[in-house]
């Protein structure tokens, strides 16, 4: 069952003269109890329409498309009916847990406070809770940490803590963006394991989004690669890193060094990435694309089906491209 | 009001193109220039512009009304008040300017210099600052017209130590926050001397706050020196001078001319507030760019 | 001179020993030694507060060691303060890239005169001269003329990354030290700035270390790698050797953590 269906989701915001797009175009569809993975490099607008999805959009921006969840429109939204949705049904983790914590209250204010106004628990009930979803989250001694303000915690604990904060509201679907960029490897590994076991124990989807297609890869079913604004290539995570469609999947890949083997050089994307409003009428990824050719310019590549793949490449059909061979 | 109509509102009062400096001021702030600009040119050209001699007694003139030939009357001893308002400007104006001038150079080389060397220099100059802080300004202006008599010398050299930690404390705090940025450590891997960071790189970026904090202790100098001036510690009659001239325009209001004090008065808020939005529109500004 | 060891020989660039850093009461780095040999790349693996930065930051000479010597280029670098004669000396021995692409220029300097500061401050060269080389550095890391009168803000990261790249080699050191320095860079752009680097060792010989919490990069370009973990070496050796059969257990949970195909995170208890 589909839980989240984004259908043709653009998002402009006004510049000096008019409007720049960040986002264009955009079909993204989660299932109930489904991990898809939004992989992109900075300005390709994953953040941009993970925050859309909950209508936190910058001042004067304009959306359009249809978002639906669970069979209500969000674009037609309230902000009350808007505040309720992020409450209750769709979660947010942040990258930075610090700017999105109050400084000057403790730990259990802050768990506990969510629990009190939303789930009508009394503050007694919201305490013991609070304890064992800091448990759940690989906190064990709850109580203390409880009494503790975010300074004192590290930010692979305050991580867990907000984790734990979504697991709270049990959601129906959480949007992670950028989760565990700002953590060490080891304790990346830990959040992630944490938010994969809970999200597969409590049936929640979740909405991944990373510039790390390794990380996603192993987290997540499904993988959506973006650039310049747009969806370029969706498919089965293990199907993607084996036979990657677009050619910037297969670059973005490729261009990564590996723990495993060392190449002499490292084969690059040239250029660097562009947002969706300095790309041109053609396929935005032509300039920098080994495998461009004069067509490619001409008008922006339509999504079409490949093999259980959707690919915004004309070229698709022909190209064999090498994909993570380990 | 859609986002589309604000953007289309926001073209059409825009200014144009020749004046981005100007545009970023907003319309308070450019007429607050414009005023300033008005008063210093008005200040350059008294000796063109003023009907009168500002120094020249006429008993028939004396306390005066409003007439066409002295468009604000004359003052007690029959002085064109226009034409004093005019020269007095030079001394109102100067003054604070010298201080502010001097001010600043002193409190930016000691911030810097505090800011640069950290440890046992950092902590004297902070002790030093917060010890001047502790005195009220008008306190050291009364202090140095005591050692070196009432006029503009005095008052000037006063209000300079007082208003001088004021820009010191601002600077270098910011000058703390600055020099901890990989580009000042990459200089100095560089071989680059302490001296070629601080006046090279330091300086250029903290220029806008410093140009934002004197512009807005301007105004307080303008008072302050008017306010001693009043009292008659500062400008030493019969020097045409606002301050100056509120207290002698009391007297003459008194006894029915109230012009001088009113025009005088008028023009120190004026030029103040004038100032003190300049300055908070540049210090925005500074914001923005941070 | 006595304070060089023996196991330094003429083409060792840094000889570094016992380094210890206090902070407080908080130690930072704790007796670490390595060498460095001419043209080679050694890589320090750490996560946060492990101390490698700081411990980068005294090789070039912005900490001041609580204990412990550097010797770099046989001559061993006395703490406290030096002469500038003695400074442009050492700069030209060692120069040091940032993380920030961001922050590590002055946002008012024009790229052209961010070269040219660093020629004019270590070679006599004519005007012309000196605005020839700075264009032959800008081209040497991919970047070309017209670069030269832009501002900082008006480059990408990438870019503004290979500008703090050409202003270290502008000097000629012997070692580059690279803090960091393509962790703040989009995966695509991080390819071209390895390779880079890798171009610039080959042709001029230069030294690396490389301060790096990423195995990946560290293992693409490296020879040599210590592992540091509160403070301490935990482990050391060659880079391929270190990574493909780690022998501390530090080392191998810092490997096990890094996503690759067919890998799932991992849940330990919280310590």
């Amino acid at each position: 069952m589909t839980l989240l269906d984004v259908r043709n989701l653009g998002v402009a915001v006004p510049a000096a003269r008019d409007w720049r797009t960040l986002v264009d175009g955009v079909d993204l569809a989660i299932g109930s109890g489904e991990a898809v993975g939004l992989v992109g490099e900075s300005g390709s607008g994953k953040s941009m329409t993970a925050r859309t999805l909950l209508g936190l959009t910058p001042p004067g921006a304009r959306v359009t498309g249809d978002i639906v969840f669970d069979g209500d429109s969000v674009t037609g939204m309230s902000r009350r009916e808007l505040r309720a949705l992020r409450a209750r049904r769709v979660a947010m983790v942040f990258q930075d847990p610090r700017a999105h914590i109050n400084p000057v209250r403790s730990v259990g204010d802050f768990l506990t406070e969510a629990l009190i106004a939303h789930l009508g628990h009394t503050p007694t009930e919201a305490q013991a809770r609070a304890t064992r979803l800091l448990a759940d989250v690989g906190i064990p001694d709850g109580a203390r940490r409880l009494r503790q303000y975010p300074h004192e915690l590290s930010g692979g604990l305050l991580q867990r803590v907000m984790i734990a904060a979504v697991l709270a509201a049990e959601p129906e679907l959480v949007l992670a963006d950028e989760p565990t960029t700002a953590l060490d490897v080891t304790t990346q590994s830990e959040v992630m394991a944490i938010l994969d076991e809970l999200r597969r124990e409590r049936g929640m989807a979740m909405l991944l989004i990373t510039h790390d297609l390794a990380l996603a890869a192993a987290t997540c079913d499904r993988l959506s690669v973006m650039y310049a604004g747009r969806i370029v290539e969706t498919q089965e995570s293990t199907a993607l890193t084996a036979t990657p469609r677009h050619p910037y999947t297969s670059g973005l890949m490729l261009s990564r060094p590996s723990i495993d083997t060392v190449v002499d050089r490292l084969p690059v994307i040239p250029g660097r990435p562009v947002a969706a409003y300095e790309s041109g009428d053609g396929c935005a990824f032509e300039p920098r694309c080994a495998h461009a050719e004069a067509h490619c310019r001409d008008r922006r590549p339509a999504v079409q089906d490949l093999a259980g793949a959707r690919v915004a490449c004309v070229r698709a059909g022909e190209l064999t491209l090498q994909g993570d061979t380990a | 009001m859609t986002a589309t109509d604000a953007l289309k509102a926001r073209r059409t009062l825009r200014l144009p193109r020749t004046a981005p400096a100007l545009r970023r001021l907003g319309p308070l702030g450019v007429v607050a220039a414009a005023l300033l600009a008005a008063v210093t040119l008005t200040t350059l050209l008294a000796p063109v512009l003023a009907p009168y001699d500002p120094d020249r007694p006429d008993l028939f003139n004396a306390l005066a009304g409003a007439s066409p030939e002295h468009l604000l009357g004359g003052d007690a001893l029959g002085r064109d008040v226009l034409s004093r308002l005019m020269w007095g400007a030079r001394t109102t104006l100067s003054g604070p300017l010298l201080i502010i001038f001097l001010s600043t150079t002193i409190g930016t080389t000691l911030a810097i210099t505090a800011a640069w060397a950290g440890g046992k220099v950092d902590a004297v100059v902070s002790r030093l600052l917060d010890v001047l802080f502790a005195v009220p300004g008008i306190v050291f202006a009364l202090v140095a017209v005591a050692v070196l008599g009432p006029g503009v010398p005095g008052v000037v050299l006063g209000l300079t130590i007082a208003y001088t930690p004021y820009v010191a404390r601002v600077v270098r705090s910011a000058a703390l926050r600055e020099r901890q940025l990989p580009y000042i450590a990459a200089a100095w891997v560089q071989g680059r001397s302490a001296v070629g960071i601080c006046v090279r790189h330091l300086l250029p970026n903290l220029r806008p706050l410093i140009i934002a904090q004197s512009v807005s202790a301007l105004g307080f100098a303008v008072i302050d020196l008017a306010a001693i001036s009043f009292l008659g510690l500062g400008v030493q009659p019969p020097t045409a001078d606002w301050g100056l001239m509120v207290k002698s325009g009391l007297d003459s209001a008194t006894r029915g001319q109230p012009l001088e004090a009113l025009g005088a008065g008028l023009l120190i808020a004026l030029v103040v507030a004038a100032v003190n939005v300049l300055g908070d529109r540049i210090g925005r500004q500074e914001g923005e760019l941070r | 001179m006595t304070s060089l060891k023996k196991s330094a020989g003429p083409d060792t660039v840094i000889e570094a020993a016992g380094l210890r850093k206090e902070f407080g009461p908080a130690v930072a780095v704790d007796d670490v030694s390595l060498t460095l040999e001419r043209g080679a790349s050694l890589a320090v693996v750490g996560e946060s507060g492990s101390g490698k930065t700081t411990l980068a930051r005294m090789l070039v000479g912005l900490e001041t060691p609580t204990g412990g010597t550097v010797t770099v280029c046989g001559r061993p670098r006395k703490p406290g303060r030096v002469s500038s004669a003695e400074r442009r000396r050492r700069a030209r021995e060692m120069q040091i890239v940032f993380q920030d692409p961001y922050s590590s220029l002055d946002k008012l300097q024009r790229i052209g005169a961010v070269i040219e500061t660093s020629l004019d401050l270590h070679f006599s060269l004519t005007p012309g001269e000196r605005r020839k080389r700075a264009l032959e550095l800008l081209e040497a890391v991919g970047l070309s003329e017209r670069h030269a009168s832009m501002l900082p803000r008006q480059l990408s990261g990438g870019q503004r990354q290979r500008v703090a790249i050409a202003r270290a080699i502008a000097v000629e050191p012997q070692i580059l030290v690279l803090d960091e320095a393509v962790a703040a860079l989009d995966v695509s752009i991080q390819a071209q700035i390895l390779n880079l680097l890798a171009d610039i060792r080959e042709r001029s010989g230069i030294a690396y270390v490389f301060i790096s919490h990423d195995l990946a990069v560290v293992h693409q370009i490296s020879d040599f790698a210590l592992v540091m973990s509160g403070g301490r070496v935990v482990e050391r050796g060659a880079t391929r050797a270190l990574l493909s059969a780690p022998q501390e257990a530090y080392t191998r949970a810092l490997r096990a953590a890094v996503p690759r195909p067919g890998w799932k995170p991992e849940r330990r208890p919280v310590g």
